[in-house]
């Protein structure tokens, strides 16, 4: 571990300064030299998908006096350029001039978007150990408002000690932790100041792992479990609303509607456990709201296939365009009605009854599936999901309807959603090893491949559809007609492309060394949870 | 202390190492307006701060005496090429822990320590020991009879005898001296999962009132720096609920 990154966060409580945190750290052997104080505003920027965040960096734009500069603090330090970009902006191309190039790399091909904007308040000092160690220390004094909100009156309500190892031993950074925790009686912080902010703010930060008290364990019985996965996928559609109605990328739409299948695939494996007739209320609550963002998603989907496509055919160029331009027609209603929906107040009680269900107590005397510990829960549901998908997949042939292949499709995800919710409850709590991770791996490889063909069958469809509007609409001329016909050729291809690719992908997923892992990992998760129970109890 | 007012002082015993339970022992002893603060050993050993809680005593300038696990860490230390092997013998690895985990300058003061102390406090003349009179892996339990208490004092006779090194506190007059066992402020074996510690008040012409006092302290992060830092020696439960057999 590098000493400086080394780092520990800490809430302050109002009225606590960095001098006053000196004075009983000097008295422990921490000797503090001049503090600098800066005062900035600042706008954290992120992408839909919080890249930037997952490899340690936050990207903001920072004003001290008249003139912004970009900001970009990171695991090697920070660092600072002018900032050229139209002061109001909804969304950055990572290829704006002036943005650094570390995060430029980081953020690859998506936007970037406001997450949260703070006024602070600075201090910054380093500190001696007393065993050859120096630290830098921050105190940070903000208040924070989201992106599209005024500022806040009143006092800076939120204060943060952040601390780094600059030199030395990591114990001597778990001392200095320790006697700030215990001795100064300092909790321990989420984050850094735009963590802080958006929890307190009680907006989603993109990208976050599921939190720790939604994490399902081995250990836990089914009735607790299925109220963390239902509370992991509420949280991740919470996450996706505002930028799904606000159309910023078409990644907020798209992580939105696979929460909802999501969320449905897990009312109905935890049927028994959470009440048939609730989760069926429930679920068809979501088929409403899928079918709409559904509606959206596909129109996107099919649009940017067909710029691929076209890109490939020169001669189809001319036709891909008329039909993106009717394809954008048929959008806008779509996204209207969703967007109409994600504003009602149907939609809102929906949200409330989902989260009234995740927050909800578990029973006190849980009776059939409801008290089984997932150890032994979960890998019979995966067998019974496994069982379908087997039934049907080997039935399958080379010139079976795609009728039957979408079904296939339908059945592997419910699968691939039931090894998914269990999956990090199965994770080696030693080596961080996934049991489940090929099994999802090779699951994730045939569904994708039958979705490529849906989508091309799809598509097939929808290209004959639009032909016959456009020719009844008399705004396709006759020679176009042949484009046309190249375009549907090419998704034929496609589709025969991704079938022959099927037989390869199946022998992979089904295979007897797979099915034998899968039917051990009950076996072995119980004797560990056994053996975990043991060694807690033994006298040492 | 004002004068004509009883002067207070805490007494307190083998911290073992578990800072939290330090810095609440501490607090209670200021509550309390104690005007001295004394530990009676075992200080460090067995727990995941052995730094921390000698900076913390060094820094509160707080009278101590050694313990024998703290004898057993500074006997460690001497032979530093060893302390990696002794780890791994069950016997040793709680000291052979802490000597390793411990700084130049903590070593020093730990080393700097006396066995025990004589010291006047008003008119009452304090004998303060880990085990008893007799050595520091020698206890006093609370069931002890007048003849057994004179067998370890012999013919010294102070008002008031502190020890530790049990685990198990008490207050008791025996044979005309006032006995106090401070119990263990961070590893009490008595099914107290609180620390304990020994407030004695020197009310004049060698009279001393003194009483047992509990006190909570936050477990949890105790035992999750006893995993993150590897410390070995004591189960996740005797700290929970207050039982184990600890004393050496």
């Amino acid at each position: 571990m590098e000493p400086g990154s080394v780092v520990g966060w800490f809430h302050l409580p109002p009225g606590i300064a960095l001098t006053s945190l000196a004075r009983p750290l000097r008295r422990a052997g921490y000797l503090a030299d001049r503090c600098a104080i800066s005062r900035y505003e600042c706008l954290f920027l992120e992408t839909q998908d919080g890249r930037l965040a997952k490899e340690g960096y936050r990207l903001s734009v920072r004003r001290t006096g008249h003139q912004p500069a970009w900001h970009l603090a990171g695991p090697d330090g920070e660092s600072a350029a002018p900032f050229e970009t139209q002061p109001a902006f909804r969304s950055l191309a990572p290829d704006e001039a002036g943005i650094p190039a570390t995060a430029r790399a980081l953020a690859g091909n998506r936007l970037l978007f406001p997450l949260v904007h703070l006024r602070v308040f600075a201090q910054d000092a380093s500190l001696q150990g007393p065993s050859a160690s120096r630290f830098s220390v921050r105190v940070e004094r903000f208040v924070a408002t989201p992106p599209w909100a005024r500022w806040p009156k009143g006092a800076w309500p939120h204060g943060l000690l952040t601390v780094r190892l600059l030199e030395g031993d990591p114990d001597a950074f778990l001392h200095f932790a320790t006697y700030l925790r215990d001795r100064l009686g300092l909790s321990a912080g989420a984050g850094d100041a735009c963590r802080v902010a958006l929890h307190a703010l009680g907006l989603p930060e993109p990208g976050v792992p599921v939190p720790p008290h939604l994490r399902v364990h081995l250990e836990e019985v089914l009735a607790v479990a299925a109220r963390k996965v239902v509370g992991q996928q509420v949280l991740k559609m919470r996450a996706n609303i505002r930028g799904a109605l606000e159309d910023l990328d078409p990644e907020y739409l798209h992580d939105l509607r696979v929460a909802t299948r999501r969320l449905r695939s897990a009312l109905r494996l935890f049927a028994d456990v959470v009440g048939p007739r609730r989760c069926d209320a429930l679920r068809a609550e979501l088929n409403w709201i899928g079918g709409l963002s559904g509606a959206v998603r596909d129109l996107d989907v099919f649009r940017l296939n067909l710029q691929g496509q076209a890109q490939r055919l020169a001669e189809a160029g001319a036709i891909a365009g008329l039909l993106a331009e009717e394809l954008g027609r048929q959008r806008g209603p779509a996204r209207d009605a969703l967007v109409a929906a994600l504003s009602s107040r149907r939609f809102a009680s929906l949200m409330r009854r989902l989260e009234a269900l995740a927050t909800s107590p578990p029973p006190r005397g849980p009776r059939g599936a409801q008290g089984i510990p997932v150890a032994a829960a979960a890998p019979a549901l995966i067998r019974k999901a496994q069982k379908r998908v087997l039934r049907l997949g080997r039935a399958i042939g080379p010139d079976s309807p795609a009728a039957d292949l979408h079904r296939l499709r339908i059945l592997f995800k419910r699968l691939r959603y039931a090894c998914e919710f269990f999956s990090e409850a199965f994770l080696d709590p030693v080596s961080g090893a996934d049991p489940l991770a090929d099994y999802i791996r090779a699951m994730t490889r045939f569904q994708d491949c039958l979705g490529e063909h849906q989508d091309a069958v799809t598509a097939m469809a929808r290209i004959q559809g639009l032909a016959t509007e456009a020719v009844q609409r008399s705004v396709l001329a006759p020679e176009r007609l042949l484009d046309l016909g190249a375009l549907i050729q090419v998704q034929r291809e496609i589709a025969r492309d991704r079938r022959e690719r099927l037989a390869k992908l199946w022998s992979r997923f089904d295979r007897r060394a797979v099915r034998k892992r899968l039917e051990a990992l009950g076996g072995e998760t119980r004797q560990n949870a056994r053996a975990g129970d043991s060694s807690e109890t033994a006298p040492a | 202390m004002a004068k004509g007012m009883a002067m207070r002082v805490v007494f307190l015993s083998d911290i073992h190492a578990n800072f939290p339970a330090l810095c609440r022992a501490l607090e209670c002893a200021q509550r309390h307006r104690a005007d001295r603060v004394i530990c009676a050993g075992d200080i460090v050993g067995h727990g995941p701060h052995p730094t921390e809680v000698v900076r913390l005593l060094a820094e509160q300038k707080v009278e101590a005496i050694l313990g024998n696990v703290d004898r057993k860490v500074l006997g460690l230390l001497e032979a530093p090429k060893k302390l990696r092997k002794r780890l791994e013998k069950k016997a040793h690895a709680p000291a052979a822990w802490a000597a390793l985990a411990l700084g130049d300058a903590e070593r020093a003061w730990l080393a700097a320590r006396p066995r025990e102390l004589r010291l006047g406090v008003g008119e009452a003349d304090v004998w303060v020991v880990h085990g008893s009179p007799l050595g520091d892996t020698d206890s006093i339990f609370p069931s002890i009879t007048a003849q057994a208490l004179i067998a370890k004092v012999g013919r010294l006779r102070p008002q008031l005898l502190v020890c530790g090194h049990s685990h198990i506190p008490f207050t008791r007059r025996i044979a005309g001296v006032r006995v106090v066992n401070c119990g263990s402020v961070g590893l009490p074996v008595d099914g107290d999962p609180r620390g304990a510690l020994a407030l004695c008040e020197f009310v004049g012409q060698g009279r001393v009132a003194c009483r047992i006092l509990r006190f909570a302290y936050p477990v949890e992060p105790v035992l999750a720096d006893l995993r993150s830092r590897g410390a070995t020696g004591v189960a996740a439960d005797a700290y929970r609920i207050g039982t184990t057999t600890i004393a050496e």
